[in-house]
């Protein structure tokens, strides 16, 4: 086979069976051309070496291929940006999500016996939390590449928005950074008036009421929720020194936001705890009856009802807690986009 | 870097007005190389590289016809310019002669 064919042959390897007889056709004559009108210039007959030089200045295979097809992307710049928001959002999730698992293997569960158990859950974990990220991010790329692929042509946009669009529907910019400072001072008496409550005053959270012309208590909450009082003390104090930090500063910064992370982040792991360990419901059903005069059927089913709606409530818990650490992360990231914008 | 700047921009700065030359060239039929000689000698150099997914491309947006012939017992493919691309031509002609006008008084 003649270095003609052979380059014309490499050429069409690159390009779609559909048009590649037509444009390897096309390419065999334009080089044919050339050498004619080489051998006319230089005065000899064709030759190897002007064929090498001739098909050398056409050009690399490659690119006179790539010349004939339209640009090629795994994922599109229309596609780019929702691919990115994605990727994003599952791997706060998954990072947030070793976080607890984290908290749990260190505080949590099983307690671990020697220092090489330790280290090796940890690894276990580590390992577990790269393998999901690289699989996830495989998922995601697949995903995106198809949708790529077989959606061609796919509009994000309608037509018309692009023409009816008004600049005054534009939504205001939004200052990711700014301190809503009234939510802050809420939250800070919210806190205090908490932490003396549940610290000095636990004998009077509970229902205060009459049955049968007597007077009643019923406590709400368990000795196992109590049992909880530091690690909540902490975090409600955590929670307090940051409003404190974020009512001085006005503006949240990088600190705030990572301590504001921690702080949800243990939230959702109280959370955990409590659903997973002895009920930290008082009202239980003896309770219903001695104190509130229940008959047992009724206080049996109203036990279980409150039951269902603690467990659901802490269930919310995590997934609320694991929800502010993505959002806490997502402005993070606004933030420092919009920092380097500025 | 594979091209200096000045060259990537150069080239840039050609590739917009080469649909307009090769439009103007093919009011009667050529093949591409001589097209390409064509242009070269009226001072447009261009490769081929550029020149021939070109003329496919509009011959597909149907501003250009094609027709395979055997001269000298090989095939080349005739381009002329079509209907479409001749209802065109006036409307590019008076475009880039506004650009023209516009870039004369901005770099006088």
């Amino acid at each position: 086979m003649n270095l003609i064919d052979r380059y014309v042959r490499e050429i069409g390897r690159k390009l779609p069976q559909k048009t590649r007889a037509d444009i390897e056709k096309e390419i065999r004559s334009a080089v044919e051309d050339m050498l004619e009108d080489r051998s006319k210039k230089d005065g000899r007959a064709v030759d190897e070496e002007m064929t090498v030089a001739v098909l050398k200045e056409y050009g690399n295979p490659e690119t006179v291929a790539a010349s004939y097809l339209p640009e090629r992307y795994l994922i599109g710049p229309q596609l780019f940006p929702i691919f990115w928001l994605v990727t994003q959002i599952v791997f706060a999730v998954l990072t947030t999500l070793t976080v607890i698992a984290m908290g749990f293997a260190l505080f949590g569960g099983e307690p671990v016996s020697t220092p090489a158990e330790f280290w090796s859950s940890l690894f276990n974990l580590l390992g577990d939390y790269f393998s999901g990220l690289m699989a996830a991010f495989g998922n995601i790329v697949l995903v995106f590449a198809l949708i790529q692929r077989f959606a061609t042509g796919w509009e994000f946009k309608e037509k018309d928005e692009d023409k009816d669009w008004n600049p005054r529907d534009l939504p205001d910019v939004e200052d990711v950074d700014q301190v809503k400072i009234g939510e802050t001072i809420a939250e800070v008496v919210f806190i205090v008036l908490g932490l003396i409550l549940f610290n000095f005053y636990p004998e009077y959270i509970g229902i205060y009421g009459f049955a049968d012309n007597e007077r009643f208590f019923a406590p709400i909450l368990s000795q196992a929720f109590f049992s909880y009082m530091p690690w909540i003390n902490l975090l409600w104090g955590l929670q307090f020194a940051l409003d404190v930090w974020l009512f001085q500063q006005r503006r949240w910064q990088f600190g705030s936001r990572l301590l504001l992370m921690a702080v949800k982040a243990g939230n959702a792991v109280l959370a955990y705890a409590m659903l997973k360990g002895p009920s930290i419901l008082g009202l239980t059903s003896d309770v219903l009856v001695s104190e509130m005069h229940f008959t047992a059927d009724a206080a049996q089913s109203l036990a279980g009802l409150i039951t269902q709606v603690v467990k659901w409530g802490l269930i919310i818990g995590i997934v609320a807690g694991a929800a502010d650490v993505i959002k806490t992360l997502v402005l993070m990231v606004k933030s420092q986009r919009a920092t380097v914008a500025a | 870097m594979a091209n200096p700047p000045t060259e990537n921009v150069t080239l840039e700065l050609r590739r917009g007005v080469i649909v307009l030359a090769t439009l103007s060239q093919l009011n009667e039929a050529q093949y591409g190389y001589s097209l390409l000689k064509n242009l070269a000698d009226l001072g447009l150099e261009i490769d081929q590289g550029t020149l021939y997914p070109l003329l496919r491309r509009l011959e597909a947006q149907g501003l250009l016809e094609s027709v395979w012939k055997i001269e000298e017992a090989r095939p080349r493919r005739y381009y002329v310019i079509s209907a479409a691309g001749r209802k065109l031509l006036p409307k590019l002609k008076d475009e880039w002669n506004s650009i023209v006008a516009v870039m004369k008084k901005m770099l006088a």
